[in-house]
């Protein structure tokens, strides 16, 4: 008799095991499913980006805001005050649902710039960006600014 | 052959150089005390904008508290370094009706600081800071 309620608790326990996983996968699902998403791939997109803080030397295109256009591996970006457009290739790569990251390299005037762009989304339309260079036309090579971001 | 080599040496040195600018983001957060400025401009929808948060990690917890207002909290973490320059830490606060989950993207500009990204994925009603950017800089390492 022992065995045979050992082994009723023990499929009641699994039906109650299976219960909770399904109660707690379909929370979970509900919970990722309110979560906002980048794209996975930027080709034929075209992105707004506002650049936040005070114009400084740190930060020469504050106060900007900038387009970006996405072909398969290069971009153009136009900045929209002083229509100013500058070119290159680029990477993105989307780490997380919520995250990614856009890696550039553009030549001006015979010199190499590297930067990123990291992505958080708000909506799966808008949310903050920072953008980080080490390497550039623009002095101080080694700046860093924030700004929001739109897809239009 | 003594040309090349010194060659060799001077492209060496040149891209170690080149390296040397990018700064790094430490592997793991275990003793590191941070400080947080939230840099957006307050709104009713944003009460968390322009304060100052001190937050120190042990290996798996972490204690803030908003030095504005004395208001400290503790969670568990988990840090994930996707570059040298780019991480990201998830947390997880409270329980129950107060569970709080939220990331905080780290970007850095040189070994002691840079720029944040605050994103709250689930939190309690009263908080109003779903999405923020600011500063962090590294305060101390233990």
């Amino acid at each position: 008799m022992d065995h045979c309620y050992d082994y009723f608790m023990g499929g009641e326990f699994l039906k109650v095991l299976l219960l909770s996983g399904m109660m707690l996968f379909s929370l979970l699902a509900k919970c990722i499913a309110q979560e906002c998403q980048l794209p996975i791939s930027l080709v034929g997109k075209s992105l707004l980006l506002r650049v936040y803080g005070l114009p400084s030397q740190s930060n020469p295109y504050a106060d900007n805001i900038i387009e970006m256009f996405f072909k398969e591996k290069s971009y153009l970006s136009k900045v929209l005050k002083t229509g100013e457009i500058i070119g290159g290739e680029y990477k993105y790569h989307r780490y997380e649902r919520d995250l990614a990251e856009i890696s550039v390299e553009e030549v001006k005037e015979g010199v190499r710039a590297h930067y990123t762009e990291t992505f958080v989304c708000q909506t799966d339309i808008s949310g903050y960006y920072i953008f980080s260079t080490f390497q550039g036309r623009v002095k101080p090579e080694v700046r860093q600014n924030t700004g929001r971001y739109i897809f239009k | 052959m003594k040309y090349l080599l010194f060659v060799l040496l001077i492209m060496f040195a040149s891209l170690f150089k080149a390296q040397a600018k990018v700064c790094e983001l430490p592997e793991s957060l275990n003793g590191i005390t941070f400080l947080f400025n939230i840099s957006t401009v307050y709104s009713p929808s944003n009460t968390m904008a322009g304060m100052l948060l001190e937050s120190t990690f042990s290996d798996k917890t972490y204690t803030i508290e908003v030095l504005d207002t004395g208001e400290a909290f503790t969670g568990s973490y988990d840090y994930q370094r996707f570059l040298p320059k780019f991480a990201r830490f998830n947390v997880r606060e409270g329980t129950g009706a107060n569970l709080a989950l939220y990331s905080k993207t780290l970007v850095c500009k040189t070994n002691r600081m840079g720029f944040v990204i605050f994103s709250l994925r689930q939190g309690p009603e009263q908080v109003t800071a779903p999405h923020d950017i600011g500063t962090y800089v590294i305060k101390s390492v233990q």
